[in-house]
């Protein structure tokens, strides 16, 4: 257990030490979605699924942000650059942006 | 090949079928008939063809009497209305033809003009066909018109060389018997019997020609009068004239003037002329022979239904009896002739009899006299004989006692049967006139609940060589058909055959049974299906989805808080991160870029609330083009700057 402890807080020292900050800011964001979509997870669970519309579309919403928020942490990432070398920033950002005009227009009319 | 099949059908008929007419005119049909041809007036409106067919028909119903018909007001009308048919300016073949035919049948004065009869002259040159030239030369002829006899027969050899259709056929035996000059009309006599074998046989007794009613009509019109015009037999075999006349009477059912007015012009000539009268030889009333009804009734007419002559003797031959028995005339009818057949005993049972025809000096000229064929039902009444019926222990330990019953009286003492016991009933039917024992058809014992009236039947049958029923339920078996339902019951004989005049239900005696064993079973409908079927269907409501549960809004608005938690924690994380809005640029571009991402999920929040989704998409457009354009120089902008740096 102890060692568990230590392997965590030694991970977390190293994510804090050498994650670059804006990394850190998607992170934030990241995590941010990720509570959002388990609090309607356990809404549904534990409340029921009714209207089930809305649910599925907050939900789609969640998931859909996160992983969107993902491939956007995998462009900007300077580790990655080899593999999205041309692909710059704020091209990555653009598309972000694009990707979640598209994915709520959706969601909203999906959501009843 | 169909010759051979027609020779086969011919033999495999001829062995049981008699060929004779069973059918003639009736007045009923006369009288359906001529309906059919009444003329009303103004007759103006009545087209040329229609007016004559109804008068060659209303001729041969009144006897060539149309006087009876039509008063000499109404044939002067008919007469001005052909005039006019005949003098138009503009002259059409057909009409003329029937107008000019319908003059000569009533003998009216008619007179064509010059250019009808030069038209009708032009018609008869090379090449004309057989139908307009059978019409155009009839005309002239019935307009008392001289024609070339000669030209015309070499014409119609002519024509019917280009089309020998059964119709051409007909219409020039029809035309050939007007032409004078016997070297003009014998060509197309010796055609008769090339034409003949083109008829079609059916069923071994009919025979036709292909195009049915008119087109055999107008051959066998046209051979008769071909024939009396030259003065030769018919060249028609008697079989052949009888067969024909067969499928004329099948066709008394006619329902078009022209078909109803062929049928009359050839069955009048089968029954007017010099070789051939068929004999048509039908039962009247019923079939069904019987103490109250001894006659057999024959009418022996013509195939108009008129008589033929006050010399005949009837006479009939039957399996019933040996040689001939002679029908006696009935006074007041000429066409009847009976026979008292219940006078001979004969046996119960369908019979046919065999009836010939013949007159006191020998008539070459009746065909079909002799093999025509009645069917007759003999009725016999049956009565009950030796009836007793007993109640007897399973295991046959007690003898028999049995209680003797009398037809048709009814047993006054209830007999009682339990489930060990068996109900036995003996009886016998005897033949009333013959005095033997029959069995008829339909023999059933009946036993009827006199409470739910719901009844078993059961068939009864005769004891192994013999003629005498005996009936035997064992109760201990049959308890099932009863359901179990003790009670008061009826039995009741049932008889039926169509030999018998007197079929019966006979209650004979009142049952008292005692079921011991078994649950009685509640009685059913007796007709399941019937109700199953007929009753009424439960009545469909409609009913409206039910509204799902809801949570309790305290619940449902505790979580809507909850969700926006994790929005604080991103903001305070951030704030801990050292997020910060230094390289926010506060240029034109970026103040747009914000706002119109904004104002997107403004939009999309409308969308969510009012709108429908095309206005929104239209809109977003807008918003799009100026969000993408102020984004573009911005994120631009800020890439530069970073690798200007």
């Amino acid at each position: 257990m102890t060692k568990l402890v230590k392997v965590m807080s030694n991970f977390f020292q190293e994510y804090k030490a050498t994650t670059p900050q804006k990394l850190k800011i998607i992170d934030a964001y990241l995590f941010y979605i990720f509570l959002t979509g388990v609090i309607q997870f356990i809404y549904c669970l534990f409340v029921g699924t009714f209207p089930f519309n809305s649910f599925l579309s907050g939900f789609i919403s969640s998931v859909a942000s996160f992983v969107l928020g993902v491939s956007l942490r995998l462009q900007v990432n300077p580790a990655n650059k080899s593999e999205f070398g041309e692909v710059s920033n704020e091209r990555a950002f653009a598309d972000f942006i694009f990707a979640h005009i598209v994915l709520h227009l959706v969601v909203f009319n999906f959501i009843g | 090949m169909i010759r051979v099949l027609l020779f086969l059908g011919l033999l495999v008929t001829s062995v049981y079928t008699s060929l004779t007419p069973n059918t003639f005119l009736t007045s009923e049909d006369k009288a359906r008939l001529s309906d059919l041809f009444k003329l009303d007036e103004p007759y103006n409106d009545i087209p040329f063809n229609n007016l004559y067919y109804s008068l060659v028909g209303s001729t041969v119903l009144s006897n060539d009497k149309l006087f009876t018909i039509l008063n000499t007001q109404q044939t002067k009308k008919i007469c001005d209305y052909i005039q006019t048919g005949l003098a138009g300016t503009s002259p059409v073949l057909e009409t003329i033809y029937f107008a000019s035919s319908t003059g000569k049948l009533l003998n009216c004065q008619v007179q064509a003009n010059a250019k009808t009869i030069s038209f009708l002259e032009n018609k008869i040159v090379a090449d004309v066909s057989v139908s307009d030239l059978y019409k155009s030369a009839l005309s002239l002829i019935n307009l008392g018109k001289p024609v070339d006899a000669p030209k015309i027969s070499k014409l119609l050899q002519a024509g019917l060389k280009k089309d020998d259709s059964l119709l051409n056929a007909g219409h020039a035996f029809r035309l050939a018997a007007h032409l004078q000059g016997a070297g003009n009309a014998a060509p197309f006599y010796e055609k008769i019997g090339d034409v003949v074998m083109q008829a079609d046989e059916v069923d071994g007794r009919f025979l036709q020609f292909e195009g049915g009613l008119g087109v055999t009509a107008n051959i066998i019109l046209g051979i008769y009068s071909l024939a009396s015009s030259l003065n030769k037999p018919p060249g028609l075999t008697n079989e052949q004239v009888i067969k024909f006349t067969n499928y004329f009477l099948n066709r008394k059912t006619v329902q078009t003037v022209k078909g109803a007015a062929d049928l009359l012009e050839v069955l009048k000539v089968l029954s007017q002329n010099n070789y051939h009268i068929p004999v048509c030889v039908s039962l009247y009333g019923s079939s069904s022979i019987s103490e109250e009804n001894p006659l057999v009734s024959v009418h022996v007419t013509n195939v108009l239904g008129q008589s033929l002559g006050s010399e005949l003797s009837v006479s009939s031959e039957s399996t019933l009896w040996t040689g001939k028995k002679a029908f006696k005339a009935v006074q007041g009818d000429s066409t009847m002739f009976a026979f008292d057949l219940i006078e001979i005993k004969p046996k119960r049972g369908p019979h046919s009899l065999t009836i010939s025809v013949s007159t006191s000096k020998p008539d070459s000229k009746l065909i079909g006299n002799t093999g025509a064929e009645i069917k007759v039902i003999i009725l016999t009444k049956v009565t009950v004989e030796n009836a007793e019926i007993g109640i007897v222990d399973r295991d046959q330990t007690t003898s028999l006692k049995m209680t003797a019953l009398q037809y048709p009286g009814y047993n006054k003492n209830t007999l009682e049967v339990d489930q060990q016991q068996k109900i036995v009933m003996k009886f016998a039917l005897k033949d009333l006139i013959s005095g033997e024992y029959l069995t008829p058809h339909q023999v059933f014992l009946q036993i009827l609940n006199d409470e739910n009236k719901k009844e078993n039947i059961y068939v009864a049958e005769t004891e192994s060589n013999t003629n005498l029923y005996k009936f035997d339920l064992n109760m201990a078996q049959r308890a099932k058909d009863f359901g179990h339902n003790s009670g008061l019951y009826h039995v009741s004989l049932i008889v039926g055959d169509p030999a018998i005049a007197n079929p019966f239900v006979w209650k004979l005696a009142s049952l008292k049974i005692s079921f011991s064993s078994g649950s009685t079973q509640p009685v059913r409908d007796q007709a399941p299906w019937m109700t199953a079927t007929y009753k009424s269907k439960p009545i469909i409501n409609h009913i409206f989805r039910q509204q799902d549960k809801r949570p309790p809004t305290v619940v449902s608005d505790a979580f809507a808080l909850l969700v926006l938690v994790p929005v604080f924690i991103l903001f305070v994380l951030w704030i801990k991160l050292g997020v910060n809005l230094s390289g926010f640029s506060f240029g034109l571009s970026g103040l747009i870029f914000h706002l119109g991402l904004g104002s997107i999920f403004a939009l999309f929040t409308y969308f969510w609330l009012e709108l429908d989704m095309f206005s929104t998409i239209k809109y977003l457009l807008g918003l799009g083009l100026v969000t993408f354009l102020s984004g573009h120089s911005l994120l631009s902008r800020l890439a530069n700057k970073k690798s200007d740096k």
